[in-house]
């Protein structure tokens, strides 16, 4: 057992920092034509007419491709409502209207800015809030802007409300995310010797970019080829396709190799958010801190078109009472459309949001019911058969008491008792902490498999080396180094003996998208029965060689009134200690240290386990305190990484990674997934440590200095108002 | 980026010639400015004249002045011991300033002509006065969480970039240019002009001017100075609000006070009302707030900037604070 557990360094790591490593726009090679979007900038409106005649005349300008040229003119991951060149309608500032293709990419954009666009610009939604009154304009003529309204129910809110000895409110907002990966969109497309449409760019999942793409073109999908060149991070990101299908249609349309890429500027425009979400919640518990009741109601804004924004709901709506089981649940969860940018995928899918309030509120009830939040926390954490909000129990494995107990343990040794240094100093520090639970791998019935071929070379009395044919995306995360070690681990071979094929949707078989923290667990557990079952052929005198698809436990639906189903087939737990220094004259908030302690089952390599640690906490502090995405009347007025704010070397803690190993009874190895975790928690603890350090609760992210000041100014104004205890 | 073409000059003389004679050509230096603003089409130079042979990048002593060469790079003024000695407002704001890379390209008259960081003027698609006179201001009643609580007008409601200008402004610094009608020295207080209705004019310079250097004059209470940056993230981000101050303090007592704003208004805002009300005064924290509440009085929130009065205030006192108890 040397091959899992250990840190082998990245075999791909080298070539990434020296710059050797080849991504998406490192793929463009001479007299490729070039292509180059027309975005509308504008959040509504009927397009009237395109004239391209202009543009046609330029120099350099081979060809202005618009929505006409498009055989099926829609696309989308859950629904396929998103256009990929406009028709007559515009919904979003960075809808496309027309691509153009030149010899050059200064043609293509000298030919964009000539395309003629005459427009009537049309009423503006952008509060997903509004979007529920009647009499507001409709993003989607033909249906409701209210996307999906899941509820749950379980047990009686009122009555536990009536019968409480404490029962609080609060209000909570989210902003957009961006994901900034670090290189933006980018592709070249065009068809091989075999008249296959071959697109080589960067995603999140091989096969389902093929699904799409062939059905925009109408072709049989095995006539689509997609492969992955070195992906510069997703995190959810390029799940949805952005600049891909349009590279794509430039290539199909005019049967000559096309390249494309976005501008940082165009990328931030042009692909979808972390969306935003307002929560008013409603909790509710006994004197001896016993959590009797969540009330709580969530309205994310899902932009323009349906993205994942449905999933996202769900998953915040089965989150809003966070790592907790409550007798009580009262959920109701709703995601509009307006014209905003697109809300999907990003690291955490809707758990950070959900958690962010949930955490703040056991928090605020403890201090209401005057214990300590760690007590309230340990009286209400999931155990092993707790029945979730959706009625039955949670899957085995419930991880939460122990990355709980361990985190105060190690949050003893590592953070220093606060300082309050009163009112002499301007700079206050606090420690918070919270929970969190977060589902590895597709929710909600979603159809969920991961396919692995493996292929062995073999002698009459060893098995000399492998091919391991799985179909997944390395996004940086180093999921094939992680496949890899699996894939040796099970047939007893030294890495080098490990071929991984990988990154083309011809060659390898589709293992689903590298998301949802999924592609150790069901990649890994496809590669390790795949090896095992091709070396016992191996030993039976058999074909050494199998495919087999691995499906977890099932998952199914939530009906939409009461929340009853199976969502998840498994959960990932973690715990967090912050600690925060406060500058109460500026409202400054610094995350000085975290402890981040995490159930991964088995940490397949653990150098890459605790980066993804890392990594995910430099999004979770972007996200609680500096990104602070600007979407206003449908416009956005953060597109460039000068105006948003990442955060950089300097903003980050001290980080204390924590792996805790509670095996999983599905993961190969007992592995299960953990990428996303660290984001899901971290808000409510900045939260927390920023009461503990000055009194002030900020309800909503990201915490800016005027939030922070604002935040400071009330609690100060209402020191004396305590809640009141009711008999 | 429109295309356009590209020209070395070998001396200032050949340089403003260059210039002079395109009124559409634009001098580079170290291009961290210009280059963005090609990209994002808010300018369109014909001819860019590379200014980086015409003259050295010294920082000379002589006496009680320093004289900083236009050329110099940020990173240059900002490591100098006489600069960090005497004039440290100058040397933090500096190194509070962009990032690394950025202070070792990013020329000091580059810096000095920096424009505003505003979304709308970004946007070629918003409307702007800046951009184009007359089109209409969009930030007034739009997202105006980093513009202007001071010297702001009907037509623009921006914010001054440069942490460098705001130093430059407290230390009553004196900016050397080179011209079509030769040579000329300017206050900084003249050199930076109030949008007004003509926001599309930033500075006194006029067409193919160029700065050659930079010069500050010692006194005790720019040797006690300091810059105070509040920003959203801990390094490479322009400031919601800064201040640079010095003052001269003997036996307690304040002699002399120097205190610019930064992130507050279209131009470095200078505040002599409270300078004057701190001389004379004693080293105490009653008296910086009373200053700051000075210093603020005149300030006007749009929105989402109201915060920066009382963050402006708070940051003023903290200034004050850093450089009472330091003399």
């Amino acid at each position: 057992m040397t091959k899992i557990g250990t840190s082998i360094p990245r075999p791909d790591a080298h070539d990434k920092v020296t710059g050797a490593a080849l991504y998406p726009a490192d793929l463009i090679r001479e007299g490729m034509l070039h292509a180059k979007a027309v975005f509308a900038h504008r959040p509504s409106a009927r397009i009237l007419r395109i004239d391209a005649s202009t543009a046609l005349a330029m120099p350099g300008v081979r060809a202005v491709l618009t929505a006409a040229d498009v055989p099926y003119n829609r696309f989308g991951l859950i629904e396929t409502d998103q256009p990929l060149l406009c028709e007559d309608r515009v919904r979003f500032s960075g809808d496309r209207v027309a691509l153009v293709v030149a010899q050059t990419p200064e043609a293509a954009a000298a030919g964009a800015s000539a395309v003629k666009v005459e427009y009537e610009d049309l009423p503006v939604l952008t509060d997903p809030r509004d979007a529920l009154e009647p009499d507001v304009p409709r993003v989607h003529e033909d249906r409701s802007n209210v996307l999906l309204h899941q509820k749950i129910r379980k047990g009686d809110v009122d009555a536990a409300f009536a019968s409480a000895d404490v029962v609080i409110e609060g209000e909570f907002s989210t902003g957009w995310q961006e994901h900034a990966y670090l290189q933006p969109d980018a592709g070249i497309a065009y068809w091989d010797e075999q008249e296959r449409l071959v697109l080589e760019t960067a995603g999140q999942w091989l096969h389902e970019d093929r699904r799409q793409i062939a059905a925009m073109f109408e072709m049989p999908e095995e006539r689509v080829v997609i492969r992955y060149a070195k992906i510069g991070g997703a995190f959810g990101g390029r799940e949805d396709l952005s600049l891909p299908p349009l590279v794509a249609l430039a290539a199909w349309k005019l049967k000559v190799p096309v390249a494309m890429q976005w501008s940082r500027e165009e990328s931030i425009v042009g692909h979808h958010k972390r969306h935003p979400f307002f929560i008013t919640s409603k909790w509710a518990a006994k004197r001896d801190g016993t959590i009797l009741a969540a009330q709580t109601r969530l309205v994310a804004d899902g932009g323009a078109y349906a993205s994942t924004s449905a999933e996202v709901l769900k998953c915040a709506t089965i989150f809003a009472t966070g790592p907790y089981e409550i007798a009580n649940v009262a959920t109701d969860g709703i995601v509009c459309y307006t014209n905003n940018v697109p809300s999907g995928a990003f690291r955490g899918f809707g758990a950070p949001q959900a958690h962010f309030a949930a955490e703040s509120m056991v928090t605020r009830l403890a201090h209401a019911l005057g214990l300590d939040p760690v007590d309230v926390r340990r009286k209400n954490l999931y155990r092993e058969g707790s029945i979730e909000s959706t009625g039955l129990p949670l899957p085995a494995g419930v991880g939460a008491r122990e990355v709980f107990e361990r985190c105060l343990e190690e949050a003893r040794e590592v953070l220093p008792v606060p300082l309050h240094n009163g009112a002499v100093s301007p700079l206050r520090r606090g420690i918070g902490i919270a929970c969190g639970i977060k589902n590895v791998g597709y929710s909600f019935g979603f159809p969920e498999q991961a396919t692995a071929t493996v292929e062995l070379e073999v002698t009459p009395v060893s098995i000399r080396s492998a091919n391991v044919r799985i179909g997944t995306a390395d996004v940086g995360q180093g999921a094939h180094l992680v496949l890899r070690q699996i894939a040796a681990e099970a047939l007893d071979l030294d890495l080098e003996r490990v071929r991984m094929i990988t990154d083309d949707s011809s060659e390898a078989p589709n293992a689903g998208s590298a998301s949802a923290s999924r592609m150790t667990l069901m990649g890994g557990r496809a590669v390790k029965d795949a090896c095992d079952q091709a070396r016992r052929q191996w030993l039976a005198g058999e074909e050494p060689s199998a495919t087999v698809q691995y499906r977890p436990p099932r998952t199914t639906p939530l009906d939409l009134e009461t929340g009853e189903g199976t969502p998840n087939y498994c959960y990932g737990y973690v715990a967090q200690a912050a600690e925060v220094e406060v500058d109460v004259r500026t409202g400054l908030v610094r995350v000085v240290r975290v402890v981040s302690v995490h159930d991964v089952g088995r940490a397949i390599n653990r150098r890459q386990v605790e980066g993804q640690i890392e990594g995910c906490l430099a999004q979770a502090i972007g996200f609680a305190l500096t990104e602070n995405f600007i979407c206003r009347d449908g416009k956005v007025l953060t597109p460039y990484l000068s105006t948003y704010l990442l955060p950089t070397a300097l903003d980050m803690p001290e980080i204390h990674p924590v792996i805790v190993e509670g095996a999983d009874p599905n993961g190969p190895y007992g592995a299960r997934g953990m990428a996303e975790m660290a984001l899901v928690p971290f808000a409510g603890a900045v939260a927390a440590a920023v009461h503990d350090a000055t009194g002030a609760w900020v309800s909503d992210l990201p915490m800016t200095p005027e939030r922070v000041l604002h935040a400071i100014k009330e609690s100060t104004k209402n020191r004396l108002v305590t809640p009141a205890m009711s008999s | 980026m429109k295309p356009f073409r590209y020209a070395r000059a070998r001396d200032p003389q050949e340089a403003v010639q260059m210039v002079a004679v395109d009124a559409a050509a634009s001098f580079v230096a170290g291009g961290t400015t210009v280059l963005d603003l090609m990209k994002d089409d808010v300018e369109r130079p014909s001819l860019l004249v590379d200014i980086n042979g015409v003259a050295g990048r010294a920082i000379v002593r002589a006496g009680d002045e320093i004289a900083i060469a236009a050329l110099a790079r940020m990173s240059d003024v900002a490591d100098d011991p006489e600069i960090a000695k005497h004039a440290p407002m100058v040397a933090n704001a500096l190194l509070q300033s962009a990032s690394p890379q950025l202070r070792n390209m990013a020329s000091i008259g580059g810096n000095l002509m920096q424009r505003t960081r505003c979304s709308y003027f970004r946007d070629i698609v918003a409307p702007c006065n800046k951009r184009r006179r007359g089109d209409g201001c969009s930030a007034i009643g739009g997202e105006n969480r980093r513009h202007a609580i001071f010297g702001g007008s009907e037509s623009c409601i921006c914010v001054h970039a440069s942490d460098l200008a705001v130093a430059l402004a407290a230390a009553d610094a004196t900016i050397h240019t080179n011209g079509p009608g030769g040579t000329r020295a300017i206050q900084v207080s003249d050199f930076y002009l109030l949008p007004r209705d003509t926001p599309n004019v930033e500075t006194a310079l006029h067409h193919a001017e160029l700065i050659s250097s930079v010069t500050l004059s010692l006194d005790p209470a720019l040797a006690n100075s300091t810059y105070v940056k509040v920003r959203d993230r801990a390094q490479y981000e322009f400031a919601l609000v800064s201040v640079a101050a010095g003052m001269e303090i003997v036996g307690g007592t304040i002699r002399a006070a120097r205190i610019a704003l930064g992130g507050v208004a279209p131009i470095p805002w200078r505040v002599p009302e409270a300078e004057a009300a701190l001389v004379g005064r004693p080293a105490t924290a009653a008296s910086y707030r009373e200053a700051a509440e000075i210093a603020l009085a005149g300030a006007r929130g749009c929105g989402g900037n109201d915060f920066k009065v009382a963050l402006a205030a708070n940051a003023v006192v903290r200034a004050l604070e850093q450089i009472g108890s330091a003399a």
